[in-house]
């Protein structure tokens, strides 16, 4: 039998059974469905990872710390003694010393170094001569500005460098400083309090350049942080530590190369002078890797529902074979070839495939196409969408689901196959 | 001609054997009209599904002009089927959820028949049995006679040289019994193909050229003989089959 006379027929034979198609298909479209979603979840949480990373990385730029239990690689063991351990994040991590950021801004292709400090007001608050009878106090932490990584403001631009004795403040301090609006707080004072582990404490004033604001490609950490200037960082950490042995040191540093070489060249040169250092291509392979294995997860659920369907379509397959084998002693009795009898149950599996990854894939495009919008607008993402569906993805899940089901039909065209055709034909 | 050679037929092992058919022998020559008469359990289905390659017979052959069905290969036997031979069951075995023409369509399926010719073949062999106003019927409209004629047309679309009709009236009244034998006849006459018909009704064997009778398996009698003007009634179709 020609392959096209096949197909009609099991294409005939399919919408015979409409019900039981439908219902066969269904099974299948559970795992499609599922399946669809979760490529197109994990397609659009890369690419936000990748917005993310770019957001709060620089090309040209590294991230660098004394050693690699900073980055959390450390092995479980206890740590051996050092006396210039400091405490970050409640770990034990050593830090850069001021001879330490100096070899790194000695570097042949290094031009700038900038500390990251780990630094938290005491508490924040207005200036009592502009703003009379004002007492309330707020803690907040206090952060390097980066020009190469811009935060999101709130209006206005991101100034390209920050003067000392000024600082970006996050608009979540807008009300609880009594400030009206973002415009009202712009050039006024505010007061930052830090104190030494001593106790002794020292206020400073700075003035507001700018207002800040959340955005979800922010990688906060979940602090809300003022910006400080460099300098003006530096002196406080200064005197935050003064008269312990981590003054003027820096937890870790931002560095920044000449353009000359790839970032991965200047990492190396980096970890050549024994330091530890993360790119941004890093940190996006980290952010990549853990994507994939929420992704992987969810595949896996996904296979098992499809594990589910492919002995649906066993079932169905094998009915199928027992309600006709009287056609099928006709169709051999005529002289059907076996593999023609065999195809045309593979065939409708494979049909029956085809049916339901359609229907799971089209299911899921239209949910996610519809809920797109909902969700970036429920995660402030802008023209960002969550779920991005692939094409490519799409129809090789198609396929995928299509070989399933061929596998699934195979069994039972087998069964169909070697039936006798007097046995079949004596059946009434 | 069509050679049936000392055929045994033995079902189940040792001693639960049972001997359907005892040895036996018979020459049918090309474009004749044969009965096998026989009481049910005779042999004389297991004799039909012999020489229509559905069964293999335990010793003995059975040679289509001059080639042995027992030693050709699967593929050989189903393009056999195909191409040569014509079905026509007691129980008709049509499709009732297919149209007439689907119906009959399937042994141009099966042997390939070019989808240009199809259609005229279809509808030449639905005007042969007078069912041309059903064309696309569902099967499961027609009155039994019907559904019959309609097992005929498809028995015969792919023009066989030999066509098998076990108990063709078995499931119909005397008069449209009747005119489903004046058919098969007036078709065997118009091909010159030759028609082999399994029944136990004595009239109706009377009315062949050639009445075989068997009972336990063993043939009883032979009467009759061939028509005096033989046609070369397989159109040298089984010896193409060779040549593929």
């Amino acid at each position: 039998m020609k392959f096209a006379d096949i197909l009609k027929r099991s294409g005939r034979n399919l919408r015979q059974a409409k019900v039981r198609t439908f219902l066969t298909a269904s099974a299948i479209a559970v795992g499609g469905f599922t399946l669809t979603l979760t490529l197109a979840a994990a397609s659009g949480a890369r690419s936000y990872a990748d917005r993310l990373i770019h957001a709060n990385t620089s090309s040209n730029s590294v991230f660098v710390a004394k050693d690699e239990a900073m980055f959390g690689s450390s092995n479980s063991k206890p740590q051996e003694y050092s006396d210039d351990l400091a405490s970050i994040f409640g770990g034990l991590f050593k830090q850069l010393t001021a001879n330490d950021l100096q070899k790194l801004r000695n570097l042949p292709h290094v031009t700038n170094v900038l500390e990251n400090y780990n630094l938290s007001a005491q508490y924040i608050t207005r200036n009592a001569p502009t703003h009379e009878g004002y007492t309330k106090k707020y803690t907040g932490s206090l952060l390097t500005y980066d020009s190469a990584q811009k935060p999101t403001m709130r209006i206005g631009q991101a100034p390209d460098s920050l003067a000392p004795g000024s600082v970006l403040m996050p608009d979540d301090y807008l009300g609880p400083l009594e400030f009206t609006s973002p415009e009202d707080a712009i050039g006024k004072t505010i007061v930052v309090q830090v104190r030494q582990l001593t106790g002794q404490v020292q206020a400073e004033q700075y003035k507001v350049a700018g207002v800040t604001t959340k955005s979800p490609f922010t990688l906060d950490f979940g602090a809300v942080g003022l910006y400080l200037a460099q300098d003006d960082a530096r002196a406080i950490n200064d005197f935050v530590n003064g008269n312990t042995i981590l003054a003027g040191e820096a937890p870790s540093a931002t560095v920044r190369g000449d353009g000359k070489i790839s970032d991965a060249q200047l990492k190396k040169e980096i970890t050549d002078a024994s330091y530890a250092a993360r790119t941004a291509e890093d940190a996006q392979k980290l952010l990549n890797q853990i994507i994939n294995v929420l992704q992987g997860i969810i595949i896996v659920f996904g296979l098992i529902t499809l594990i589910a369907s492919f002995f649906g379509v066993v079932n169905t397959q094998y009915i199928s074979v027992l309600e006709r084998t009287r056609e099928i002693g006709l169709m051999k009795a005529l002289g059907t070839s076996r593999r023609t009898v065999s195809r045309l149950f593979i065939i409708e599996a494979t049909l029956i495939g085809f049916l339901g990854a359609l229907l799971g894939s089209l299911l899921a495009i239209g949910l996610g196409t519809l809920l797109n919008p909902i969700i970036s607008n429920k995660l402030n993402f802008g023209s960002e969408r969550l779920l991005i569906f692939s094409p490519v993805q799409v129809l090789g899940l198609i396929a995928f689901l299509m070989l399933i089901t061929t596998i699934a039909g195979l069994l039972p065209a087998r069964k169909a196959a070697k039936l006798d055709p007097i046995e079949a034909l004596r059946t009434e | 001609m069509i050679e049936v050679q000392n055929v045994r037929k033995v079902y189940g092992k040792k001693d639960s054997a049972f001997e359907a058919l005892k040895g036996v022998s018979f020459t049918i020559p090309d474009g004749a009209t044969v009965a096998i008469i026989g009481k049910s359990g005779s042999g004389k289905s297991t004799l039909m599904h012999i020489m229509g390659g559905l069964d293999h017979p335990t010793s003995g052959e059975i040679v289509v002009n001059g080639r042995s069905i027992g030693q050709m290969k699967r593929k050989e036997i189903d393009h056999f089927r195909a191409q040569d031979l014509g079905f026509v069951f007691q129980a008709f075995f049509v499709e009732g959820n297919q149209t007439c023409y689907q119906n009959v369509s399937l042994p141009l399926e099966i042997n390939e028949t070019g989808f240009r010719h199809r259609k005229a073949d279809v509808e030449q062999a639905l005007e042969q049995v007078e069912l041309s106003d059903k064309l696309s019927s569902k099967a499961k409209n027609l009155s039994g006679g019907q559904k019959q004629r309609l097992a005929i047309a498809r028995a015969i679309v792919n023009k066989p040289a030999l066509l098998l009709a076990d108990e063709p009236t078995g499931n119909l009244d005397s008069a449209t019994g009747e005119k489903i034998i004046e058919l098969l006849f007036s078709l065997n006459k118009q091909h010159s193909s030759t028609l082999v018909i399994v029944t136990h009704d004595h009239e109706l064997a009377a009315r062949c050229d050639m009445q075989i009778s068997i009972k336990d398996g063993e043939i009883v009698s032979v009467k009759g003989s061939a028509p005096s003007k033989s046609k070369p009634a397989i159109k040298g179709k089984a010896a193409k089959n060779e040549i593929r």
